[in-house]
């Protein structure tokens, strides 16, 4: 498959634009000052075709050797196809870090060109990924989206997980789901959340989801809102559109929380889902002073007439 | 008994009977290879069961089986558990329901039966002789249906026939099904109690598939409660939908056009509750599911549970209802909170001396 002699070309000799280049090439200056002051110590590879010699590996190098005017050393390897090529072109550049852009290049490169069985056994190791992993099956389900979320995935705006909901969404509902996702980055657990709700909303009301956002006006950002309060917001709005009820008890909760704590540093929290009716306090303090003053407040607090509705909070009598 | 049986519509997907090594000469093997000729038997090594080979057709498994076969029902300390003991006799059930738990605990279509009857009676016969002054509340419906595979295998007419024996046992068979084939061996009906769940129509029409209509279910309870025995209904799980008010008044009053408050010895309400994983393969396995979206949150016993005020308003709705029937002390929940209890019925578990008494009492018709 690898042949030992070294070859020599001019880097106009070596065609680069091979689709199985799937690593963007590395090339800045301090490569470049390195083959010119060392040399190049690793040839690339290629593929040579009659006269011509397809680059299989090593871009930067022939970048580089092409802007210093020199010539590039490489080894021949018979790859034969384009999915050969591609897999020795990923073993060559194995020890780079693969991120979800590369990945997504990488599986969508081959998923056409190869069976899931083999994407996992072969490529995914070579992308750091264990063919059995998790996430190797939520590759394989990306693979079966339509395109229009790659670039969000690429750019980080959303995480890979989120293909579990996004592929139980109608196409009219991923239309309407992506805008949220162009310009706003979402945590893994924020993106999955935000698109749960509004899948399980939209099953539950029988309305797409493209409804839910319109009816809802979950707007996409507002005059001086950071990104972050932005993901937020729409987080809380779509859990309360998910939990219309329990978050009708949260807010009255938190009502009747504030006026009984009001002044005092003790937080007043329901526990367990408001299944029970009780309830938890809280409160910190580093000196004996500051714990006096919290006891005096505890002994102030517990007259408040709001407790008996706060233990009530979710009991239908 | 044992010649060939017209196959009941909910045992058509048996494909298949495998039956273990050592079970090649049970009665119960015998029984059901007449019962059911047409099916191809393989004898199998329990070790090497051949796992890989189900496909998407049932199978029935008469099996040895070397575990506990009276059972504790797990409760948990946080709601009221009714104190039932469980007889295994089986795992997993033919019909198809979205709601069933045993979507969780078994992933195949292996419809597996004790076939080591002599174990089964040898056990029960000690634990439930050892203090004849010791009741017992006992069922089989807690990992199969009761009376599913009842056609094939006689199962619980050998259970009535052997409890004869034993009247400080009250057996509850537990169903969704119609098969009363065991009515004519029993001597005492007040130790049987024939029961069936029931739901608002809708739910019987959109999420229980291969089972009887609530119609036959009520017209065998009817059947039962003119033989002079007693019934027992559970409104387990009951879910909320569109309409659910009037589905389950309409159920509620249906039972009325069959029988009496005094023919039900006691009715349990539980409301749909789950481990966190079963929403998954509810979703999968019946993708037209909605009720799964509902508004739960995840109880004190790390059960999912619908949201307790959402609940309650169902309960209390299906107890007045009940209550203009006639229904009183029969009416239990199925893991609830004593609040719960007293805001529903008024009185809690304590106030009856404690649910498994209270139930243990109407099951012998004190």
């Amino acid at each position: 498959m690898i042949e030992s002699q070294i070859y020599s070309f001019a880097p106009l000799e070596i065609d680069c634009s091979g689709e199985w280049l799937l690593y963007p090439s590395s090339s800045d200056g301090d490569f470049r000052d390195s083959i010119m002051t060392i040399g190049q110590l690793v040839p690339v590879l290629v593929e040579i075709d009659g006269v011509k010699a397809k680059l299989i590996a090593g871009r930067s190098r022939v970048a580089a050797a092409e802007s210093l005017g020199l010539s590039v050393k490489a080894i021949a390897v018979i790859a034969g196809d384009d999915v050969s090529r591609a897999l020795i072109h990923l073993e060559e550049n194995r020890s780079r870090v693969a991120d979800d852009a590369l990945k997504l290049a990488v599986f969508r490169y081959l998923y056409s060109r190869m069976d899931k069985k083999e994407l996992s056994q072969r490529v995914a190791p070579l992308l750091g990924i264990k063919p059995k992993a998790r996430d190797m099956k939520l590759w394989l389900e990306w693979m079966e989206l339509s395109h229009d979320f790659d670039g969000v995935l690429a750019d980080g705006n959303i995480p890979l997980a989120a293909v579990t909901v996004l592929s139980k969404l109608s196409e009219e509902d991923k239309a309407a789901v992506l805008p949220y996702f162009k310009n706003l980055g979402w945590s893994r657990s924020n993106a999955v959340n935000f698109l749960t709700w509004l899948y399980e909303t939209s099953r539950r009301d029988s309305k797409s989801v493209a409804t839910i956002l319109e009816e809802k006006d979950l707007s996409l950002a507002r005059e001086n809102e950071s990104p972050k309060d932005g993901v937020a917001r729409l987080c809380k709005s779509a859990k309360q559109i998910r939990y219309p009820a329990f978050s009708e008890l949260l807010k009255a909760q938190e009502k009747i929380v504030s006026e009984i704590c009001v002044g005092t540093k003790w937080r007043v929290e329901s526990v367990g889902n408001f299944e029970t009716g009780e309830v938890m306090l809280q409160t910190r303090f580093k000196s004996r002073d500051v714990m006096q003053r919290a006891i005096e407040d505890l002994s102030s607090i517990q007259k408040s007439g709001g407790w008996d509705e706060l233990f009530e909070l979710g009991r239908e009598k | 008994m044992d010649s060939k049986i017209k196959i009941p519509s909910h045992l058509q997907g048996i494909e298949k009977i495998y039956v273990d090594q050592t079970m090649v000469d049970a009665p119960l093997t015998k029984r059901v290879t007449s019962r059911l000729p047409d099916l191809p038997v393989e004898v199998v090594d329990p070790e090497n069961f051949p796992h890989d080979e189900q496909g998407e057709g049932q199978s029935l498994y008469l099996k040895e089986y070397k575990g506990k076969f009276l059972r504790f029902c797990p409760g948990t300390r946080y709601y009221h558990c009714c104190g039932y003991r469980i007889i295994h006799i089986g795992e997993n059930c033919p019909m198809a329901c979205s709601y069933c738990i045993l979507q969780a605990y078994f992933q195949d279509k292996v419809l597996k039966v004790w076939a080591n009857q002599g174990d089964l009676f040898d056990e029960l016969g000690q634990a439930f002789s050892a203090d004849p002054g010791a009741r017992f509340r006992v069922g089989t419906g807690e990992f199969t249906d009761s009376l599913a595979l009842e056609a094939a295998t006689g199962y619980s007419r050998d259970l009535v026939d052997f409890l004869q024996d034993y009247p400080n046992v009250a057996l509850e068979l537990k169903s969704k099904v119609i098969d009363l084939s065991w009515m004519d061996v029993v001597k005492r009906t007040d130790r049987i109690l024939p029961a069936w769940s029931l739901n608002a129509p809708f739910v019987n029409e959109h999420e229980e598939f291969g089972v009887s209509t609530l119609k036959e279910r009520l017209e065998a309870a009817k059947v039962c409660a003119d033989a002079g025995f007693r019934v027992c209904l559970h409104f387990d799980p009951i879910i909320r939908f569109d309409g659910w008010r009037e589905g389950y008044a309409e159920i509620v009053d249906m039972i009325f056009d069959y029988l009496k408050p005094e023919n039900i010895a006691y009715l349990s309400m539980g409301s749909f509750r789950h481990m966190p994983h079963l929403k998954p393969i509810i979703e999968r396995n019946f993708p037209e599911t909605t009720y799964i979206f509902d508004e739960y949150i995840i109880g004190n016993d790390n059960k999912v549970r619908l949201l307790r005020p959402l609940r309650m308003r169902q309960f209390k709705f299906i107890v007045d209802r009940l209550r203009k029937h006639g229904m009183d002390k029969q009416m239990y929940f199925c893991m609830e909170s004593t609040e719960n209890w007293q805001d529903t019925f008024g009185y809690t578990p304590k106030d009856l001396g404690g649910l498994g008494k209270h139930l243990m009492s109407q099951a012998f018709g004190d």
